[in-house]
């Protein structure tokens, strides 16, 4: 069958290696190869080309949209070692805010944190660094650059839910004092780690090293927080297989619901190897649906059936053209 | 946790994959190897909140990493927006009217649930059939007029699917309520017929009015080929009273043998005098008349099995023992007639067991089951049987491979019943809510379904359920005041007060930069967002410095007659506009009045305060006495710390920067001097005053 109901050129002039859907659903940001950023409004089955940001002088690799209370704000990473952050005024468009350009290598990943904590975006790269560019109270940008995590380099960046699951019905979850301050990140050492806030040390640190895969990790995705009694993590590989990590609500002694001392549970999402790499993981909005891109050029929709295990439900696949 | 029951049976396979295929295709036919080793493979964004995904092709490596002949495809910059679930606009009416039963259903249960019972249940149950079976009817009027073939095929398997949901939830009905009333006793077995009868016709309707229409006398009949199928099929699904009257009707047949003919006859009388129960009549009294007709119909066969013996050739004599069998309740020649596994053990349970109770059925079904060759039931039947056989982890599994409305709301009906609670501890997430939020999700794929969708995710009484109701509405666009509204009724209903309050800001925001201040500030109100209250207000105050004209008071007035609002700027505003009425009628008393109060009241802007002092001067230099000896020394008072104040100056100096206020260097220095004029009026009010007073 053949449920598309849109489809259009990007006018990128080289490949491309992101997509990205604003909150609401309404925008695409696509990048590529080219340098450059394009911006397209969608609505139904109707798109309109709203603009190109050239700022970077080498392959773009992928693209993020903030949370719209910060305004209209993107973020970019590049092949040239360089963040870019853009954002919208009115009559001008997009225009750079801030350039971080302290990596030494490719930046491979980023994500913006959860809008309680701020507008944070966390950067990964091929220099084995992550890196935290924070917009201060003072309106200044502020750059954190971490301990290497990854030696090899890091391909994937991920936020943990800010709601701790045990919190999710408490008075206060949204409390500055309650919220997860957590990520994970995914390298070509093969590792999927979890970092933590410290309070004491007032740094992000590697508090958990999650092994099992035998290759360099592509993506890892935090599944949203919904009011599950657990924690989702999802992690794939060029090893051809996606692993899902759970993590139990943590215990009540655990401030802040860090989860430091609780331990992770991985499960193959499929029971044999994927046909090839796997590229992406991304969680759907309700964190119901893990969706999947692997090599063999198909896109695979997974869900936790009623017994906990993780079945397809529906895949988008292309057997080429006929000539 | 305890795994018990039906785990086993989890392992579904699936009848039909859901693949979604681009088209055109991104490379060549059968040439996916080279493309991906060309440097490609799939990236996709998942929509926030349809179930769409944007699908392109994306580059592994960057362009420096690669080879230089790398190969170009044309639809390499193309972007595929692809919707993983769909539901038909056709669909629409069954999706609202269902899910109206189902909101009062959840409010009845949740508050009343001993008075409704299950005959409350029941009547539900009732509402969700009648909408199934006129969707049916609809897609079987739309079928009609279908000229396309692809629409034609999709009309039918949407009946199909219909159809089948509405033989579940019958079955499902007779089994949990409509024979569990409370003080009733009564046979499942009529329920049953009239189950299999109308979800699974047989003969149809049409057949028999072929054969009546080609029979212009018995002789004609009889020489139907398709008679005494239809007649066996007759007496298969209890017919009788049009069996009776066939076969009186075929007996004068001079083609008939004579003892065919009598059997015919015979098989008419006892076949209407097949005894029915009432209410009036106890169990025992029906199994004894039971037991009679049965023995009679049994005499009946053996003596025509008798003459078979001697009339081998006779089929319609053998169709006629075929038929006492049947009647008679002989399972192995029911087993043999039966064409689906529901034929056989409605039969079986109609002439063996008419008074057997809905707990039989499962040992019937089984023993039924295992003359068929389950490997090759469709899904309904795998479904039909799991109900039969009170498993619900597998019946669950199956409606939902049918469709997801049928898992969602069977699942919530069995809820209700307290018949869920017993098989929690065999699923690892709560069945009801997985499937409530499964069917949501797909209702949110359709514009005009999103508020069902949100039903669906709110009343599943799971706080993953509200959290998804929260993630999704805030997300939704304002596209019009009445889906504003709606939102905002649906934050009330599940206590969303922080997406209630972003709706606000946003139709705040949107209402502002469409000039519709009123409105801004009535949202800003509810969120108590004094800080752009007060920004709208500074904005209306310039509006009227610019234009000259005071425009703004009904505006202030909506806003106001609203009640409960308190904000400095509104009262200044609405104290200027009253000292400005007083002023144009030529009471001047009141207009001084009320420009001194906003001033004592210093609910003004500091920036503000220059031009009330110049809205003082003709009043102090009015020919009568507007201002008092204190009323002057306050107006002085208000001058001297205009001047003064460093916060005074700097919210000048601020206004001034303001591109919106009408402040120029000019307007500064007029200022001043209107300031020494002032003054001067103040000096010649103060000494008219000390005269008067």
């Amino acid at each position: 069958t053949n449920d598309e109901t849109l489809q259009f050129d990007t006018q990128h002039e080289d490949m491309i290696h992101d997509a990205q859907l604003d909150y609401y659903g309404k925008r695409l940001a696509t990048c590529s190869s080219d340098g450059s950023i394009h911006l397209f409004e969608i609505n139904d089955n109707q798109q309109r080309f709203q603009e190109a940001l050239k700022g970077h002088s080498g392959p773009v690799w992928q693209v993020a949209w903030a949370h719209p209370k910060f305004g209209s704000v993107l973020a970019s990473c590049s092949y040239d070692g360089t963040v870019l952050i853009w954002k919208e005024t009115a009559g001008s468009g997009f225009t750079v805010i801030k350039k971080h350009d302290k990596h030494q290598a490719s930046v491979n990943a980023i994500a913006w944190a959860s809008h309680e904590l701020g507008p944070v975006l966390l950067c990964g790269s091929s220099d084995g660094k992550t890196s935290l560019l924070s917009f201060t109270e003072e309106g200044v940008w502020d750059v954190q650059m971490l301990r290497s995590a990854h030696a090899t380099g890091v391909n994937a960046v991920s936020w943990a839910p800010v709601i701790a699951t045990s919190a999710f019905t408490q008075p206060g979850a949204t409390q500055s004092s309650g919220l997860v301050r957590q990520f994970a990140t995914g390298g070509c050492d093969n590792n999927v780690k979890i970092w933590s806030y410290s309070d004491e040390k007032k740094t992000y640190e590697v508090v958990q090293t999650l092994e099992g895969h035998g290759d360099w990790v592509r993506d890892v995705a935090y599944a949203p927080n919904i009011g599950l009694p657990r924690t989702y993590l999802a992690s794939c590989s060029q090893d051809k297989h996606v692993y899902i990590w759970t993590q139990d609500a943590p215990s009540p002694d655990d401030h802040a619901g860090q989860n430091r001392s609780v331990e992770w549970t991985r499960r193959a999402l499929s029971s044999t190897p994927f046909p090839d790499v796997v590229w992406r993981v991304s969680w759907s909005m309700s964190g119901n649906v893990l969706a999947v891109s692997c090599g063999d050029n198909r896109i695979t929709l997974w869900k936790e059936n009623l017994k906990g295990e993780w079945e397809s439900i529906s895949e988008i696949n292309e057997d080429g053209q006929k000539a | 946790m305890s795994r018990g029951k039906g785990v086993d049976k989890f392992v579904v396979k699936r009848e039909k994959e859901t693949a979604l295929h681009l088209k055109p295709g991104v490379f060549p036919l059968g040439r996916q190897s080279e493309w991906a080793a060309q440097n490609r493979t799939l990236t996709f964004a998942i929509h926030p909140l349809t179930a769409g995904v944007a699908v392109s092709v994306a580059g592994k490596e960057p362009r420096e990493k690669i080879s230089k002949d790398i190969k170009v495809y044309e639809p390499d910059e193309r972007v595929y927006f692809c919707k993983t679930v769909a539901v038909p606009d056709g669909r629409l009416p069954f999706a609202n009217d269902t899910h109206a039963v189902f909101v009062a259903m959840q409010s009845i249960m949740g508050q009343e649930a001993e008075e409704v019972g299950v005959e409350g249940l029941l009547r539900m149950s009732a509402l969700y059939r009648e909408a199934m079976l006129r969707q049916v009817r609809m897609l079987q009027d739309a079928e009609q007029q279908q000229q396309q073939q692809q629409e034609s095929e999709f009309v039918e398997a949407e009946v199909e699917v219909f159809q089948s949901m509405h033989a579940i939830w019958h079955l499902l009905e007779i089994i949990y309520l409509a024979t569990n009333l409370p003080g009733l006793n009564t046979s499942v077995v009529p329920y049953y017929m009239e189950w299999l009868n109308f979800n699974f016709p047989a003969p149809l309707a049409e057949d028999g009015q072929r054969i009546a229409d080609s029979a212009r006398d018995a002789d004609a009949l009889n020489g139907n080929a398709e008679l005494w199928p239809y007649l066996r099929k007759l007496a298969l699904r209890g017919h009788m009273t049009t069996l009776a009257n066939m076969l009186e009707q075929v007996a004068p047949a001079q083609q008939l043998s004579a003892p065919a003919a009598r059997w015919a006859r015979e098989l008419a009388r006892v076949s209407r005098e097949m005894p029915l129960g009432t209410n009036d009549e106890t169990t025992g009294s029906f199994n004894a008349r039971w037991r009679r007709w049965s023995n009679e119909m049994r005499d009946i066969a053996t003596a025509i099995s008798s003459l078979l013996s001697e009339e081998e050739e006779d089929s319609q004599l053998k169709s006629l023992f075929t038929i006492a069998e049947i009647l008679r309740g002989e399972v192995d020649v029911i087993s043999e007639e039966g064409d689906l596994w529901q034929d056989v053990l409605g039969a079986i349970l109609l002439y063996s067991e008419p008074t057997a109770q809905a707990d039989r059925l499962p040992a019937l079904a089984q023993a039924v089951l295992k003359q068929f060759q389950t490997d090759e039931f469709t899904q309904l039947d795998r479904a039909l049987v799991a109900l039969l056989n009170h498993d619900l982890a597998e019946f669950l599994v199956y409606s939902n491979q049918i469709d997801s409305w049928l898992s969602a709301h069977t699942s919530d009906i069995m809820d209700h019943l307290g018949i869920l609670d017993e098989w929690r501890s065999v699923f690892a997430v709560d069945p009801r809510a997985h499937y409530l939020h499964l069917l949501g999700e797909k209702y949110l794929s359709h514009r005009d379904l999103w508020h069902v969708g949100l039903d669906y995710f709110g009343q599943s009484k799971t706080s993953a359920g509200v959290s998804l109701v929260e993630e999704s509405i805030v997300r939704m666009p304002l596209e019009s005041d009445r889906r504003a509204q709606k939102m905002l009724g649906v934050c009330a209903k599940y206590g969303l007060t922080t997406a209630a309050d972003r709706i606000h800001r946003q139709l705040g925001r949107q209402k502002w930069q469409r000039g519709r201040l009123g409105a801004a500030i009535g949202h800003f109100a509810r969120v108590e967002d004094r800080n752009a209250i007060g920004q709208i207000c500074d904005q209306l105050w310039a509006e009227y410095l610019k234009s000259g004209n005071l425009t703004y008071g009904p505006i202030i007035d909506g806003v106001m007659a609203g009640g409960g609002l308190r904000h400095d700027r509104l009262q200044f505003l609405t104290q200027y506009r009253d000292f400005h009425e007083s002023y144009k009628a030529g009471d001047f008393v009141a207009a001084g009045r009320i420009l001194l109060a906003i001033l004592v009241d210093e609910t003004a802007p500091p920036h503000a305060i220059p031009d009330l002092l110049v809205d003082a001067i003709p009043l102090l230099e009015g020919d009568g006495l507007v201002f008092s000896a204190d009323d002057t020394f306050e107006l002085m008072r208000c001058a001297e710390a205009l001047t003064q104040s460093p916060l005074v100056r700097k919210s000048i100096e601020a206004a001034a920067a303001d591109p919106m206020l009408p402040w120029t260097e000019s307007a500064a220095t007029s200022g001043q001097d209107e300031l020494g004029i002032f003054n001067v009026a103040c000096a010649r009010n103060l000494a008219r005053s000390f005269v008067v007073q």
